[in-house]
């Protein structure tokens, strides 16, 4: 199993901490995190992770803005984003793909289930 | 697994012990039925495999002889007799199963494996033991799927101690059990087979100590609660972890509910408008915790948020209706938050201890709901019903531990005989007590007949009800011991563990008297146990030695003996026994009489030991046992830690509220405090404001961290606490010998290095 770093985007720290605690029960896996769009943006520049986990609703700078960021910065726009959203109804599902995020991810989640989630939407071997 | 094969016809006996010894059993072989039944008395045998036509005794009548002498090994007839009475009588005469001659070698193989199974009472064909799973039928052994490559000893080994799994083994009872006496090697060659098979479970990844060495006395299975607790599974790591993210941000959940009651406020305030301030904080704390409860399991108030989040999205004003569904969802979303907390698997050893559970049987709803209210104060949880058929559902279910039923529930008489005798075989015992309209002596006697322990006349205040409750309660949680038993009889050590633990006793045997002070040491009982008769030496002699100890002198001992004549029972009494029971006793006899005598010396023990608020040791008797402890601990080279927490405000507590709020906080951190301690420790009100704790075993770290821990959750988690009361600890800790090495020295270090000190003394 190949190392993975991850890099979740949430303003809600005690949601980090369970993405945190749910994803690094895989060996190799190494989560770190963002309490705003504006540091998710710095982090990715600078950690470049295997996938960013991005927070629809913050304050400030929302994911929508925050993945437009990420899309417009060229050291960034490989990254696989995967949206992590309360919102599930189909128009909304919709919305973000025309963005152009890899996958929507919907919350809440099963902690157990996550690193699953994940590992199957962008090909990982488990 | 020892099992002896009695033949008269040598073919048939050779080719039995080349198949049986292939199998990694211990094979012994005799001829005729005389020489059989001195070997069983000589020796103890797993198994018999007994011929019907025998010289000199026949295998019916020998079988019938055996179990006539209490012996209980299973018996596998062989008979070269297609007669169905010969079987019949062979079954009558006690014994288990029989083959016809000639037999199919691979079904008597089966047959064997059976009976050993149903001998010690194993239900499932693969035996398991934590992660090690021991396939009989294939001699596959493996640890968490991961197979082992044994040894035909290590596999013999490995099952006896899997198809006995509470039992010590002693090295002389491992030799007897997986050797002839002819190839018998010394109790080094035990050693040896144990280290082999500790080195192919630790490569396997198993705990190190999975095969535990008990001191003094043998080997064993590492108990599964302890195996559990050091080996969490993922999953149980990832609950845990997540149990504690819950903790640990409660109170900023808290705030975004706040946040929801203030937009709901506002809104019933304006006629359903909100200001936009207002508006988008409540949405985004609405989407927030719609996408957040879930996670930690608590789907109900997913749901609620996301139902809130709805209405704060519709048009303002909102209708009156909406107003008011707001107001409510937001009100049982603030009591879910409130009353949640996930499950850590943790919480068994960590956290606050379970409750205790009274079911209570009555007609009276009014009455149930003031007694339910009252118990919340009493840290209980109460659950009621109004009819029988309710109550014997609630005791399948929940075991409670307390009963309180108004017999007037029940429609005739015989349905309230037929609860009862369903709660009378209930393991571990569960009191009952009766209350009811007064009726004279009458019912008082019905009540003692049908096995009540009080009957409280109605009208009744609750609160003096849970006196009584409280009263009992105790009385039957005292009945936990740990019981050393000492008796040369085998038999009789491998019966009694197996009929008392299930009554929660905590059971060790010795074989050899001579033994004996190094395994008192090392068990430290609370009763003891001890065969009149023993070679090397008597329990009399015994008996003599506890009692001339400074230490010892006071622990209660019960003699086991077939001489119930005048002169031996007084020779008994004046060498300074509790009791005696007469040897041969019928095994469910035996453990009423033993339950019966623990009862009535433990509760006289209680009467002066325990603290009648707190449960906890009264000082004057905790310094006897601190004391012993600290004995223990210069004994054994070993640590020793001691705890002292003080309710630092209580008499704060006392003038700001009142004496029974000053007590319902002693009471709920003196049960904290014994629940979340060992049967080894000693919890003890040191005074009015104190509790001194003695961990046995335990290093300073550890005890700060676990006795921080209990304090850390009960005042997290009681409601009495962390709202109304503020309740402030103090805890200090000192560890023997570093601290010092008396008592009054250790108090005062542990008195002066506080861990957690909240507030000064008032």
């Amino acid at each position: 199993m190949t190392a993975k770093c991850i890099l979740v985007v949430d303003n809600e720290l005690y949601i980090q901490e369970v993405v945190q605690i749910a994803l690094e029960t895989i060996n190799n896996w190494r989560v770190i995190t963002a309490s705003s769009g504006a540091e998710g943006l710095l982090k990715a520049e600078k950690e470049h992770p295997d996938v960013i986990l991005l927070d629809m609703m913050m304050p400030d700078m929302d994911g929508a803005t925050t993945f437009q960021k990420l899309q417009a910065n060229p050291l960034t726009q490989k990254i696989p984003v995967l949206l992590l959203t309360a919102k599930i109804q189909a128009t909304d599902q919709k919305r973000y793909q025309a963005l152009g995020v890899h996958a929507t991810i919907s919350k809440p989640f099963d902690p157990l289930q996550l690193p699953t989630q994940i590992a199957d939407v962008l090909g990982w071997q488990l | 697994m020892r099992i002896l094969i009695v033949e008269d016809d040598q073919p048939t006996a050779e080719a039995l012990t080349t198949l049986l010894s292939h199998c990694s059993y211990a094979v012994e072989t005799t001829a005729d039925g005389e020489s059989a039944a001195e070997l069983v008395a000589a020796f103890e045998y797993d198994l018999l495999l007994l011929d019907v036509m025998l010289p000199k005794l026949d295998g019916i009548t020998l079988c019938r002889q055996l179990r006539n002498q209490g012996h209980t090994m299973p018996i596998l007839l062989l008979t070269g007799q297609g007669n169905s009475h010969d079987k019949a009588v062979g079954l009558d005469a006690g014994a288990d199963d029989y083959v016809v001659k000639p037999f199919d070698l691979e079904e008597l193989e089966a047959r064997i494996r059976a009976l050993l199974r149903r001998g010690h009472l194993h239900t499932t064909p693969i035996l398991e033991w934590s992660r090690i799973q021991l396939d009989p039928s294939s001699s596959q052994v493996s640890y968490h799927q991961q197979p082992l490559a044994l040894t035909p000893k290590e596999y013999a080994l490995l099952e006896l101690l899997m198809r006995n799994p509470r039992r010590v083994f002693s090295c002389g009872m491992l030799l007897e059990h997986l050797w002839t006496y002819e190839d018998m090697p010394g109790e080094e060659a035990v050693r040896t087979h144990i280290k082999g098979l500790r080195h192919k479970l630790r490569d396997a990844d198993a705990p190190p100590d999975i095969i535990e060495t008990v001191y003094g006395i043998g080997y064993r299975l590492k108990p599964l609660a302890e195996l559990e607790t050091e080996e969490p599974s993922f999953e149980q790591e990832n609950q845990a972890a997540i149990a504690n993210i819950w903790q640990r941000y409660q109170s900023r959940i808290s705030k975004q509910v706040q946040v929801l009651e203030q937009a709901s406020t506002a809104c019933q305030t304006h006629q359903g408008h909100l200001d936009p301030k207002h508006q988008q904080q409540a949405e985004q704390e609405a989407h927030t915790l719609a996408g957040a409860l879930g996670m930690f399991g608590m789907h109900d108030g997913t749901q609620l948020a996301r139902q809130i989040e709805q209405l704060l999205a519709m048009p303002k004003p909102l209708a009156i209706e909406h107003i008011e569904q707001f107001a409510h969802q937001v009100k049982t979303l603030r009591h879910a938050i409130d009353q949640y907390g996930p499950a850590s698997p943790t919480d068994v050893i960590d956290s606050l201890p379970p409750l205790p559970s009274l079911l209570v049987i009555d007609g009276d709803r009014d009455w149930l709901a003031d007694l339910t209210a009252q118990a919340r104060h009493w840290d209980w949880s109460v659950q009621t019903v109004t009819d029988l058929d309710a109550a014997q559902m609630a005791l399948t279910q929940d075991s409670p531990q307390v009963i309180l039923i108004d017999p007037a529930v029940a429609n005739h008489k015989d349905q309230t005989i037929t609860f009862l005798d369903k709660v009378n075989h209930h393991i571990p015992p569960i009191p009952v007590l009766f209350y009811g309209a007064p009726d004279g002596l009458h019912s008082r006697l019905e009540v003692a007949r049908l096995g009540g322990k009080a009957y409280l006349e109605k009208p009744i205040a609750p609160i003096q009800v849970l006196h009584e409750v409280d009263r009992v309660l105790h009385q039957s949680q005292a009945i936990t011991a740990k019981i050393l038993i000492v008796d040369d009889d085998p038999h009789l050590l491998q019966l009694l563990p197996s009929l008392l633990e299930p009554w929660g006793f905590k059971v060790s045997t010795l074989a050899d008297s001579r033994l004996f002070w190094q395994t008192l040491v090392t068990v430290a009982p609370d009763l003891l146990i001890l065969d009149v008769e023993m070679p090397h030496v008597s329990g009399m002699e015994l008996c003599q030695i506890v009692r001339n100890d400074a230490y010892w002198y006071n622990l209660p001992i019960i003699f086991l003996t077939a001489h119930t004549e005048a002169e031996t029972v007084n020779q008994i009494f004046a060498l300074g026994a509790d009791d005696f029971v007469s040897k041969p006793v019928v095994g469910p006899e035996l453990v009423v009489r033993l339950v019966n005598r623990l009862e009535r010396m433990q509760l006289s023990q209680q009467l002066w030991q325990v603290d009648t608020l707190t449960k906890a040791y009264k000082r004057q008797p905790a310094m006897s046992r601190l004391e012993q402890m600290i004995k223990r601990a210069q004994d054994l080279q070993q640590a020793l830690s001691l705890v002292l927490v003080k309710v630092a405000n209580l008499r704060q507590i006392n003038s700001d509220f009142d004496l029974e709020t000053g007590d319902a906080i002693l009471r709920q951190v003196g049960y904290a405090l014994c629940q979340g301690c060992g049967q080894d420790d000693v919890v003890a009100r040191w005074s009015s404001n104190e509790f001194l704790i003695g961990l046995d075993g335990v290093q300073a770290d550890d005890a700060e961290h676990h006795i921080q821990h209990l304090c850390q959750n009960y005042l997290q988690a009681h409601p009495l606490a962390s709202d109304a009361v503020p309740v402030h600890l103090n805890l200090g800790v000192a560890q023997y010998p570093e601290a010092g090495v008396t008592l009054s020295a250790l108090y005062n270090a542990a008195n002066c290095h506080w861990i957690m000190r909240q507030t000064d003394d008032d």
